[in-house]
């Protein structure tokens, strides 16, 4: 006769793959002891589960990439009204374009403030308030509490983002990736991006990025960049 | 150990702001790093096995297709198997093929004897056959969390971010999965 206690019942897969805390696993032992039906359940589970870990894991025989590369330029290449909804290469090579010019863009205002003296407030007309900005290192940043920060690294790298922010890292020592904070620009840029390999200091706000593919810890947004050096 | 995977992820999302602005060699690395995975679930979740490869193809087209829109508010892997599995749904619903039951591999539910082997080899590959056979077998939902359990090594918590249910749901399908096979199965124990 099957079982009346249903949340027993809901309890087998996780009593398998170990995922009861000890005091649930004790107690569904427990029923286990004295209930024949879940018994035979969970045997059958295991052996299922027996069964399911010799799933072979089959391997592609072909390499695809040439017809998938093809069919991109196939799309790409057809005139506007016959495209797909997502004619792909021409999207991205309108993106491509734009981050050029945004690209050069940047490059123009890091010129223009490669100009103007070192350790310069780039566009910021609030020196006064820079004061206010709690001094942090990149490693101390995942202890700090205060809001605005002001810390000091080297520009490891710089990226666009397709909605028109502009990120860069920030590292303490160049040749190590690690530890990083990442800083964003956020759009309309109007704070010249720094050069990659310059030593900066970065006022802005502090904050810990929780999305699962991020986790680290950000100055989002920059409010000012100081060059230390170049 | 958490540095390091901060650090695939946060590569990951270099990798894909690249593809995002249509670099080349990033959308090459995008199908290098997830060709496996998208062939695996594809290999169980389609029901014309002739049609994987070509299928792999159209997967590959939407994911860059789509790329743009991608957001980062799940890992790369999830979404990339969401759509696979949607692929294969939709691929499926438009077309039934006749499939070969289990029933037809195995004859009746009589024992198979081991020592019948010939040939080890060719043992174990008829015993990779017939367990695929028997996860094809399986109603399309329950042969989804089979897969992305046992095959990808995903956790629950992940199985439900790609299927968008919860939790309970995947623990709920795979012990409905794991009764049917073990009941297919049981006749070959000796051998599995
Ligand atoms: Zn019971």
């Amino acid at each position: 006769m099957k079982c009346w206690r249903a949340y027993m019942r809901r309890n087998f897969m996780r009593y398998l793959d170990g995922e009861l805390d000890p005091q649930a696993a004790t107690r569904f032992e427990t029923h286990l002891l004295d209930c024949g039906w879940c018994r035979g359940q969970v045997a059958r589970l295991r052996e299922g589960q027996r069964f399911a870990r010799q799933i072979p894991a089959p391997r592609p025989s072909l390499d695809r990439w040439d017809e998938i590369e093809a069919a991109l330029e196939h799309e790409s290449s057809l005139p506007a009204g016959r495209q797909s909804a997502g004619s792909l290469l021409r999207r991205y090579q309108t993106m491509a374009a734009m981050s050029v010019i945004a690209l050069l863009v940047a490059a123009l205002l890091i010129t223009l403030n490669m100009g103007s003296s070192d350790n310069q407030m780039a566009g910021m007309t609030y020196r006064d308030d820079l004061e206010k900005f709690q001094a942090v290192s990149i490693l101390d940043l995942p202890g700090n509490t205060m809001p605005h920060v002001v810390t000091e690294g080297y520009v490891s790298e710089l990226r666009l983002d397709p909605d028109g922010d502009m990120t860069f890292r920030l590292v303490e020592d160049i040749n190590d990736p690690n530890p990083f904070i990442v800083c964003e620009i956020i759009k309309p840029i109007t704070i010249p991006p720094p050069a990659i390999g310059s030593r900066v200091r970065v006022y802005g706000v502090s904050r810990y990025d929780g999305q699962p593919d991020r986790q680290w810890y950000e100055v989002h947004p920059v409010l000012n960049i100081e060059v230390v050096r170049r | 150990m958490k540095s390091q995977k901060d650090h695939s992820l946060s590569d990951e999302r270099a990798l894909v702001l690249l593809a995002q602005i249509g670099d080349r060699a990033a959308l090459r690395e995008i199908y290098d790093r997830h060709r496996d995975r998208v062939h695996r679930v594809v290999f169980y979740s389609l029901d014309e096995p002739l049609l994987v490869e070509d299928v792999l193809q159209t997967i590959f087209l939407k994911i860059y297709r789509a790329l743009p829109h991608f957001r980062f508010e799940a890992l790369l892997s999830t979404w990339i198997y969401r759509i696979a599995l949607n692929e294969c749904l939709n691929h499926n619903q438009r077309r039934r093929p006749d499939q070969v039951p289990l029933d037809a591999i195995l004859g009746s539910g009589e024992e198979i004897d081991p020592a019948e082997a010939v040939d080890d080899q060719h043992a174990r590959r008829e015993v990779s056959r017939i367990l695929q056979q028997a996860v094809l077998d399986l109603p399309p939902r329950l042969r989804s969390v089979v897969v992305l359990k046992y095959v990808e090594g995903l956790s629950y918590d992940e199985i439900a971010r790609v299927l968008e249910c919860a939790p309970g749901t995947v623990a709920s399908r795979l012990s409905r999965a794991l009764i049917q096979m073990e009941e297919r199965l049981r006749p070959l124990r000796g051998l599995l």
